[in-house]
């Protein structure tokens, strides 16, 4: 199944936001677990992640290559914050947080996590959330809702997570000591190409 | 809860599994949430409002106010409700919006994963929960408890607010060590040694700029780097119309560009300058009669002659009877004679000017209209002349002129700070249990009070702390080992000279935690390090500052929501140690605590949050509380603070210490009976004589001249021929203490300090000998000393005196973000001054000397 496909599944995209935010958490022996049970689940893209998932024993270098990625304490290698590639200066909070937030708000989502809004993670549960809204609509026939959940996700990946998603890949691949968080950026910013190119589709 | 750190419940894991069995359901799928949850009702953006907090980048510690907008800080200026610093700002608290919003600042409690320490060993830190960092701590402190050896724990201190005692006095009493550790000796404690062993104040002075009409700096910069930058520069203008200044200084500073008068001194012959002016004032006969006295009107002596000694009793015949007196009364000071004899009579300014590099005309012009402008006349004792090897004298003798004008605690002269209503914390006495008093009982790591080490703060042998010698004490385990140790907001690493000394120390440490904003090149041989809140955002606490003739208490308030799991370094963070600990059966230390009630409410502290609220109302309480009211502004309820956000003092009550000075004899003493008495008990406890104390301690006076302000030699490191440059050290106008470099603008507007350069370190150069070596600008070079060396590029500049390289502290950090370092871990932006800064000290004060004692080379690279 190719991911222009895959990505019509209904259930399928909203899994996938749901597994690749996932994998912006500090990595445990569950999400490797969980991403090796998702084999049979998933396809495309995905499966490429699947086939690196490293076995539990090296769970330490996959933690320690997290940190350096997107932690610290020292140099960040790749923040995950959208803000450091799209507003000026080298810092967190900056004006496209604070727009991120407030479309958070209009969906009635706060967050719950000491962690800025435009992590990539919480950018991607949006996507999650916004999806399964959308598939629910679809579900439900109601056609209209349809229509603006997908606008919502084409104006929230064209402003905001699709438009640095680029840059921050590129950082990971560059950065990252393990193929896993090597593959997981390349794989997440093809999704999310893909899924952007779909939407855009999908609203002509 | 931190994304870094959360791990997948089983309830999260379900959820998520869920979502996708769930698409057949009949109600559809459901959002399987983990950063987000719900709301009934979102909270769309507030308007921004100005909030009061303040800003602790430099020691000014102005009042200040945030424009928040939404939770998040977007500008700052003065606050006008302080009357210290009013609405007066400065660039650096501009740098903290980029500090609270760096994205290297660290974001949750992470632990070494790599055993071995070292310079070359990445820690490999990695994330993990306040739980599991909280109760690591608390058992390594209780395996000391366990083997009595609680006097093996130690806590650093750097920079801090007025709540730093619930974490650096109690909670180490009531752990049981001596082991509290300041970073004060490697600040300015050899500035206060004058003022103490004068008139009996340590502490800094305030200046009384608006009304003074002659100012002589000594390498004090204040509308870059002293205290009050932002009072200094909104009134600078004025200060220059109404006043003549002369600026002391090897290099052309900030404040030398707008002087009438730039004295580029040799390095460390501040002495010489400071004996050859007074010699000027007192052969001149334009000492302040009316604080100083004069000679006896039946005195055959009537004036200083230079060269002639001047008996302090006279006996004559007057109208055919005998009259014997007094040569010279004093009114308020004492000792003058005595200086002159032993001193002054031959410290003229030709002979101060051979050592000086400066001209006697100079000397002499520059002596003589200071004194007549007097008493609104102003010596300005800054760290440069003073935080050097032997710099105790120089700060005496620096200050006594202060005493000669008479401006001491005068209009238009140096004041000190106005009276304050805070009070201390509960005291721990009865939580301090015979483990903890044992343990109390051994000798501080620092070695204060050895025979080598008088610092005699406030007149007491080991009155003060040694900060930068704590590295050798660990290293050589003497007195004994360190097991455990807890720092906060330092990085001595970096800031002590010798730097490579600590990154030795800080190796042996089995157990350091390090509590920061940013990871630093200390917390880079932690074990742990826990995120602390940036001050002037996030954290409640408190500071006492003064200037402009006032004293205020300004609070640290938390008008940003938190960025990141970071908690309060000095109130939050203990607390919830103290929890663990009484957790696993050892309960003082949070029984402590639970005392500092609410005084509105006369509840105890429940969590960390209400502990760090109530410690701060419990404070400041005589400030807010109108029944308790005692003076300055009156402030009505603690939310009338937290609005206003600062307390303000009455103003100065000019001359009220003349003749009750806490001196030994109440008066302001150019014989110094109070350091006599210091210098003697500290020789008696150590059976020798105060001569061989000042051998030992490397001074040159012996007999009486160690009583009295008076000239020593400079002392370096390195022979001229070997190592031909002095380098000139100095504070950058945009330094947030050395915090700044991981931000834009700090290195984007790094040239607005006097020659330097923007993203660059430059060692600045005299074009006379540049062109001797051959170095034009942009050359890179390598600075070697005695004890290190590092590199950076050459700038030609005028601003620096022929014979020494001018550098500004700040840069070469080579593990405290993206932007410090040119290349993380790796290659430093230039190179850090403290590496090439021979660890050596003024022991009297036990203050670390940065300045006149590096001799350098360059060479290209």
């Amino acid at each position: 199944m190719k991911t222009k496909e895959f990505l019509l599944s209904q259930s399928n995209k909203p899994l996938s936001y749901r597994l690749l935010a996932d994998c912006y958490y500090l990595p445990d022996e569950k999400l490797l677990g969980r991403l090796r049970d998702s084999k049979s689940l998933l396809n495309g893209l995905l499966s490429k992640l699947i086939e690196n998932t490293p076995a539990n024993e090296e769970l330490k270098s996959l933690t320690v290559d997290f940190s350096m990625l997107f932690v610290g304490p020292f140099k960040l290698l790749a923040p995950p914050y959208g803000s450091i590639y799209l507003d000026s200066g080298n810092e967190v909070m900056g004006n496209s947080t604070i727009s991120v937030r407030k479309l958070y708000e209009q969906e009635y989502l706060k967050i719950g996590l000491k962690e800025m809004p435009d992590h990539i993670a919480i950018e991607l549960e949006f996507m999650h959330y916004l999806a399964v809204k959308e598939a629910n609509a679809d579900n439900g026939n109601l056609k209209d809702e349809v229509l603006n959940y997908r606008k919502k996700q084409l104006l929230f990946l064209s402003e905001h997570l699709g438009s640095w998603i680029d840059e921050f890949s590129v950082r990971v691949d560059k950065n990252a000591q393990t193929q896993f968080y090597k593959t997981l950026a390349k794989v997440s910013r093809a999704f999310i190409h893909d899924d952007l190119q779909s939407l855009r589709l999908k609203n002509c | 809860m931190n994304i870094s750190k959360t791990k997948i419940t089983r309830r999260n894991f379900v959820k998520t599994m869920a979502a996708t069995s769930l698409a057949a359901s009949a109600a559809g799928l459901t959002p399987a949430l983990r950063a987000f949850a719900a709301v009934d009702k979102p909270s769309f953006a507030e308007s921004g409002k100005w909030k009061p907090t303040t800003c602790q980048g430099c020691t000014s510690w102005c009042a200040v106010q945030a424009y928040v907008v939404d939770g998040r800080a977007i500008k700052v200026r003065g606050n006008s409700h302080s009357k210290v610093n009013g609405e007066a700002g400065c660039p650096r608290s501009h740098i903290s919006l980029q500090q609270v919003y760096d994205p290297d600042r660290i974001k949750v409690p992470m632990k070494r994963t790599n055993p071995k320490k070292g310079r070359d060993q990445d820690p490999k830190f990695v994330p993990i929960s306040w739980d599991e960092a909280l109760n690591t701590v608390a058992d390594k402190i209780l395996d000391l408890r366990k083997n009595n050896e609680t006097h093996k724990y130690m806590l650093m201190r750097g920079r801090y607010s007025y709540m730093r005692d619930i974490i650096y006095d109690r909670m180490t009493k009531i752990i049981g060590s001596p082991n509290n550790i300041s970073h004060s000796a490697i600040c300015a404690e050899a500035e206060k040694f004058g003022p103490y062993y004068t008139e009996g104040l340590w502490d800094y002075r305030q200046y009384d700029v608006e009304n003074t009409r002659y100012l002589i700096l000594w390498g004090a910069d204040p509308i870059a780097a002293n205290r009050q930058v932002s009072y200094y520069l909104s009134v600078w203008g004025d200060v220059l119309d109404r006043a003549e200044v002369a600026v002391i200084d090897p290099r052309l500073s900030a404040t030398a560009t707008k002087a009438d008068e730039w004295m580029p001194i040799k390095p460390g012959q501040d002495g010489a300058l400071a004996s050859a002016m007074a010699h000027v004032i007192l052969t001149e006969g334009l000492w302040y009669k009316d604080f100083v006295g004069d000679f006896d009107e039946n005195s055959p002596i009537k004036n200083f002659q230079a060269g002639k000694e001047i008996p302090e009793e006279f006996s004559t015949e007057v109208k055919g009877r005998n009259v014997s007196g007094t040569t010279f009364n004093e009114i308020y000071t004492h000792g003058l004679v005595k200086w002159w004899n032993i001193e002054l009579k031959d410290k003229s300014p030709e002979w101060a000017a051979k050592l000086t590099g400066l001209k006697a005309d100079q000397i002499r012009r520059v002596a003589t209209r200071f004194a007549k402008a007097a008493p609104n006349a102003i010596c300005w004792v800054g760290g440069g002349p003073t935080m050097q090897v032997r710099g105790g004298y120089l700060s005496m003798a620096t200050h006594a002129l202060n005493g000669l004008v008479g401006s001491v605690d005068n209009v238009g002269g140096t004041l000190k700070a106005n009276k304050e209503y805070t009070k201390s914390f509960p005291k721990p006495d009865k939580f301090i249990d015979s483990i903890a008093k044992a343990g109390k009982k051994h000798k501080k790591i620092d070695h204060r009070g050895r025979k080598e080490f008088p610092a005699l703060k406030k007149g007491k042998s080991g009155g003060g702390v040694v900060t930068n010698n704590a590295a050798q004490g660990i290293l050589d385990e003497d007195p004994n080992e360190i097991k455990v140790a807890i720092a906060y907001m330092n990085n001595f690493t970096f800031s002590c000279p010798g730097s490579e000394r600590w990154e030795k120390a800080l190796s042996k440490i089995p157990f350091l935690v390090h509590i920061t904003t940013n990871a630093s090149e200390f917390s880079w041989f932690s074990d742990i390090i826990l995120p602390s809140v940036h001050h002037m955002y996030e954290k409640w606490g408190y500071v006492k500052s003064h200037g402009h003739g006032y004293r205020h208490v300004t609070l640290l308030q938390p008008v940003n929501q938190r960025v990141w799991d970071v908690k309060i370094d000095e109130s939050e963070i203990p607390w919830l140690i103290a929890e663990k600990l009484a957790a696993k059966g050892f309960g003082n230390l949070l029984r402590h605590y639970k005392e500092y009630k609410d005084p509105e409410t006369g509840n105890a502290p429940k969590d960390e949050k209400e502990f760090a609220l109530y410690a701060l109302k419990y404070a400041t309480q005589n400030l807010w509380d109108p029944s308790k009211y005692q003076g300055g502004d009156r402030i009505n309820g603690w939310k009338d603070l937290i609005t206003k956000g600062v307390w303000n003092s009455s103003s100065y009550p000019y001359r009220k210490r003349w003749g009750h000075m806490k001196t030994k004899t109440k008066k302001f003493e150019f014989y110094s009976e109070t350091l006599k008495a210091a210098l003697e008990s500290h020789a008696k406890k150590h059976k020798t004589t105060v001569d061989d104390i000042l051998q030992v301690c490397n001074y040159q006076a012996r007999g009486e001249k160690a009583f009295v302000p008076h000239y020593e030699e400079p002392f370096s490191w390195g022979n001229k021929k070997e190592y031909p440059f002095q380098l000139v050290d100095y504070k950058s106008r945009l330094n947030r203490e050395g915090r700044s470099a991981n931000c834009s603008w700090y290195q984007e507007f790094k040239d607005i300090d006097p020659g330097d350069e923007a993203w660059s370190d430059v060692a600045k150069i005299n074009p006379v000998d540049a062109k001797k070596l051959g170095l034009k600008n942009g050359n890179r070079v390598r600075l070697t000393s005695k004890t290190g060396r590092i590199e950076c590029n050459i700038k030609l500049w005028e601003g620096a005196r022929p014979g020494t390289i001018a550098k500004c502290y700040g840069q070469g950090h080579w593990a405290y973000g993206k932007l410090a370092s040119k290349e993380f871990g790796k290659t430093p932006r230039g190179g850090n001054n403290n590496v090439i800064i021979p660890p050596d000290y003024d022991r009297l004060s036990g203050s670390t000397a940065f300045y006149a004692l590096t001799r350098v080379k360059i060479e290209k690279i």
